[in-house]
Parts: structure tokens; sequence; C-alpha cells
């Protein structure tokens, strides 16, 4: 039998899955507490508390997944996009916007050490390592505004930290709709899904 | 110093209290050379008191500043206003307790039943109090945690837990049983007095109400008199009351952190001015202006928003609501991204399914 290679190594899909679950669990009591009055999903002190725990397993998962392709010495190779990721843009979104309707192949086979198209690559690299760190910045931030207050401050006051958690907040969001979406787009409905779980496609 | 004290004293000694105004106080009390005295030299000012009880220590002392006195909300009494039982001097060295409820009633009355131990001038001192609405939420608080220890309150529940709490709320918000909060917006710092002649250079049409564009006003003459103001918020008990206790309807965390809550009220304003302080009450709406005050979920874009935006067709108003709406802007960039994103899954979805049966066919490729 020929031995499957593994896409997303155990590590990798454990801390993936915690990242979804936090992300919706923070998507839905941030919504509640933003909308307190009209949702009913949890009373605010749980989801203030539910948040909190979820934005600290965030940040530990995410430091957890940075430092696993770290120290793998993969972080650059999986993450960053290259000059060439960047001209290859256009292509990718020509065949999720046009040629896939067409039934053409995907242009791109993910490998272990190379497994974003470019298009995920500067999506990931922007979201994971750019945007997810600004906003557990600033969650921090909230959590304690009296021992960020000189941060808090230089930053123009707390409504301007409120304001960029809340925008990446929606940012975020916008995010998984697509996501979750996009991640149906395998060979098979479910097959990304499937790799997510056991590691390997199909 | 203390011998011109004692040399006072002599003077006085054996003169009936024929006019024993303040004054004649402050010639042993004004000065804080009698902290420096021994006990033996003080009590050779006195009348000894043999067997007279003793009130424990509180934050009045022998020492009174007479010029902080007379800028206290008490500075117009004579002392013996409240030391009645002195009828001359020297007076004896044990005094009897001053009995605050003489004209704090209402107070006192409530603060016997919470069954607290202290006496009022452990808390208090009466020499140098001022106006209630002065009194910041962090200074209220800090009477009540010089008892209450604030490590042991922040392990006893998360609302204690959160600084901001217990920074911008006074203990008595929650923990008075019959006393009316508000949210209190104090316009900072103290010299912005000199550049504020009095109500009428805030409350500009008279209506005794501050408005959304009369506080823009204020803040922008300030800027333009060359002064940095700063309006801090806070939630504030506005009728001093002793009756302590928990007060069950404050555990709900929407009073404050929903638009329904306590911003639904009337803020207070209090500004400095060259006339004293100014109270005045102004609309909920200011608080959206405020950079550095938000409680979570009290706030966001509303149909109600939306509604006075198109309501308004004169220019200058429609800017004003504009610009009131300020953060809130960030709600309908929010919408647009998550609509943005559930209009590319419904496009591209639906041309998923329309292509299926042409991609099975011509490529076998499904999904």
């Amino acid at each position: 039998m020929q031995e499957r290679e593994i896409l997303h190594p155990l590590w990798v899909r454990v801390c993936h899955w915690v990242h979804a679950v936090c992300i919706v669990l923070l998507i839905l009591t941030g919504f509640q507490m933003r909308f307190s009055d009209a949702l009913g999903m949890f009373a605010f002190g749980k989801a203030v508390r539910v948040h909190n725990f979820s934005g600290f397993l965030v940040l530990f998962t995410l430091l957890a997944l940075g430092g696993y392709y770290g120290l793998k010495g993969l972080f650059t190779r999986v993450y960053v996009p290259t000059r060439e990721d960047i001209n290859k843009i256009p292509l990718y979104a020509n065949y999720y916007f046009v040629r896939y309707f067409f039934g053409d192949p995907h242009p791109f086979t993910p490998k272990p050490d190379d497994k974003f198209n470019s298009l995920q690559k500067v999506t990931y690299f922007m979201l994971m390592f750019i945007l997810l760190p600004l906003q557990i910045l600033t969650g921090l931030f909230l959590w304690d505004p009296r021992t960020f207050s000189s941060a808090i401050s230089a930053l123009g006051g707390i409504k301007v930290v409120d304001g960029i958690h809340l925008i990446l907040a929606y940012s975020f969001f916008a995010f998984v709709i697509a996501h979750i979406y996009l991640a149906t787009l395998g060979h098979t409905f479910i097959a990304h899904f499937k790799a997510m779980i056991l590691g390997y496609e199909d | 110093m203390k011998y011109v004290a004692i040399f006072v004293m002599f003077l006085f000694w054996g003169l009936s209290t024929v006019a024993l105004d303040r004054e004649v106080c402050f010639e042993c009390h004004g000065s804080a050379d009698i902290l420096s005295m021994t006990e033996e030299e003080r009590l050779e000012m006195v009348v000894p008191s043999e067997g007279a009880e003793e009130w424990p220590q509180g934050l009045s002392t022998l020492h009174v500043d007479p010029d902080r006195f007379s800028r206290s909300v008490h500075g117009d009494f004579d002392c013996l206003d409240c030391h009645s039982d002195i009828s001359e001097v020297p007076h004896p060295q044990r005094l009897g307790r001053v009995d605050c409820g003489m004209c704090h009633e209402e107070v006192a009355e409530g603060y016997e039943e919470s069954g607290h131990p202290a006496l009022c001038y452990q808390c208090h001192n009466p020499h140098y109090a001022r106006p209630f609405m002065k009194v910041r939420a962090g200074e209220r608080s800090s009477v009540c945690l010089t008892c209450h220890d604030a490590g042991e309150l922040s392990e006893e529940g998360y609302i204690h837990s959160k600084h901001i709490h217990t920074g911008k709320i006074s203990c008595t918000v929650c923990h008075t049983l019959d006393s009316e909060s508000r949210l209190v917006l104090r316009l900072g710092p103290e010299e912005v007095a000199k550049a504020v002649k009095g109500k009428e250079a805030i409350d500009l049409n008279g209506d005794g109400f501050v408005d959304f564009s009369e506080l823009r006003g204020l803040l922008q003459g300030l800027r333009e008199a060359g002064f940095k103001p700063t309006l801090e918020a806070e939630v504030s008990v506005s009728e001093p009351s002793h009756k302590f206790g928990i007060n069950e309807k404050w555990e709900d965390c929407l009073r404050c952190h929903s638009p329904k809550g306590l911003l639904q009220r009337n803020p207070i304003l209090v500004s400095p001015s060259r006339r004293g302080t100014v109270l005045l009450e102004t609309e909920p709406k200011v608080v959206t202006s405020l950079s550095d005050f938000y409680p979570v979920g009290s706030d966001r874009f509303s149909y109600d928003d939306l509604r006075e935006l198109f309501s308004q067709r004169e220019e200058g108003k429609f800017n004003e609501v504009v610009s009131r709406i300020g953060w809130k802007w960030l709600d309908i960039l929010g919408y647009i991204f998550v609509i943005g994103a559930l209009a590319f899954v419904a496009l591209h979805g639906g041309l998923r399914l329309l292509t299926l049966k042409w991609r099975r066919r011509h490529h076998g490729r499904g999904g």
C-alpha cells in the first residue's frame, strides 16, 4: 500500500481546530457583547469570560503554530509570500472566479513544505501574522485597559483600540464565511475538510 | 510657634465664650505646630478630662488648615456649630462625638442600618469636605478601600477584579440600595476654568441643558484658546446615600453594557469655571464623541442613527449627525465586509450549481 503524504501534521491540525473553535466562539461572544440587548446567546458576563478565555487560547495556539513552523524551518517557505507569489495572484484569481466554472483542474498541487498557493499565502500571511496579532494585541488592551492605559492613550484612546478590534473582528467574520466556503472547492466537497482532520487528501 | 499657641491659650484662659468664633479656635488648631507638641504640652492647653470617653482616631486631626476649611462645603460654619459641647476656652481635653446626623439625618440613618462600625470622621474629613459631585469615582471608592481590601475583593468576583470598574465606577453605584447613578463627564484640566466664565459660557441658549453642539463648541473654543481640554467619564451616584448593601439591579451587566442602560439617561457635565464648579445635564449622544470611554456594548450604529441621518435636510445639521455617529461608522463598514463575504458565497455557489452539470459532463468534476 502506498504511504499517503501528510499535508497537515497532527500539531498543525490540532492548532487549526482549536483556532477554529475559538474564532467561532470569539465571533459569537463578540457579537453578543456588541449587540448585548438584541442577542440572547450568552449572558453578558459569561460572554466576556468565554471571549477572554478563547482570546488567550488563540494567542497560545498562534504561538504554537508559528513556533512549530519556525522550528521546522518552514515558516518562510509556507507562509511568507515571494515576489513570484505576488505575480501569480492573477492566475489563481482567474482560476477561482473564471476557470473553475469551466471545470479546469486546480493549477496548484500542495506539498507539505509548500502547501499554499499564492492567494492563500498572501491571505494567510496577512490574516495570521499581521491582522491576528493586531487583533490579539488590541484584545489584550481591552481585556485590562488600566494596565495598558499608556499604550491605549498612545493609540488615541479606548475607542480607537475598540474600533480597530471591531473592524478586524468583522474582517475575521467575513474571512471565516469565505474560508469555510472555499474549503468546499476541493476535488470533492469535503476533501479539504477531510485533509484537515486526517492530515492527507485522497 | 507652639509657645505662641500656649500664650494665646493663656490669653483666653478664664474667659467665657462671649465670642468664640472660629478664629479663636484657629489660634491653636490652625497651625500644624500643635501636632509637634508633646502630650504634656497639649494637656496644659486644655482642661483635663478624667475618665471621659476617648473616641477612636479618624481622619480629623487636631490641626485644621484654615484655608482648606474655608474652601470646604462646611467652610461657612463656625467650629462650635458642630463641636457644640465647647462653651469656653480652654475647652475640656476630651470632647463629645460630633453628631453628623444633626444635619445629614437621612444619610446617618441609612448608614446605621448598614451595620458599618466606623464613625463618620474615620472615613471622611469634615473639615475638608468637597462638593459631592466634585469628588471623583476613584476618590469615592478609595474611602471604602481603606477598610475593604482591594486584593481580597478582586478574588471574590469578576467585577471587582477588573480595575477599570473600580477606577471608573464608585463602589456606591452598586453598593447603595437607594441611590441614583449617572454618567459623569468631567471637563479638565482644572486650568480651563480660566477660559470658562461660568454656566452661560457652556449652556449658550440658557435652557439648562448642554447639547452636542454646545459641548463641541466649548471644546473647540478651549482648544483655540490654547488649552488641551479633556473629558473624562465615570459612573457615580448623584446624591449621597449611605444605605450600603448590594444593589441587585446593578448585578445586571446590561445596565451599563447596553444602549438601553445607563447611557439612556442624561449624563452630568462637571466643568470648572471662574465662578466655581458648574454642573449641567447633557445629552447621552455626547458620549459618542469621547475617545477614552466606552463600556463595551453600550453604543453601536443603530436604526435611529440611520433615520436621523436621512431626516436631516440642512447641511450643517447633517454634518453634525455624521460627526456624532463617529466610530459607529465602523459597524457599517463591518456589515459591508460580512455582506460582501455572503454575497461572494452566494454568487460563487450559485454559479457553481448552475455549471455543475456542464462540468461533470465535460470534465467529470463536480463539487
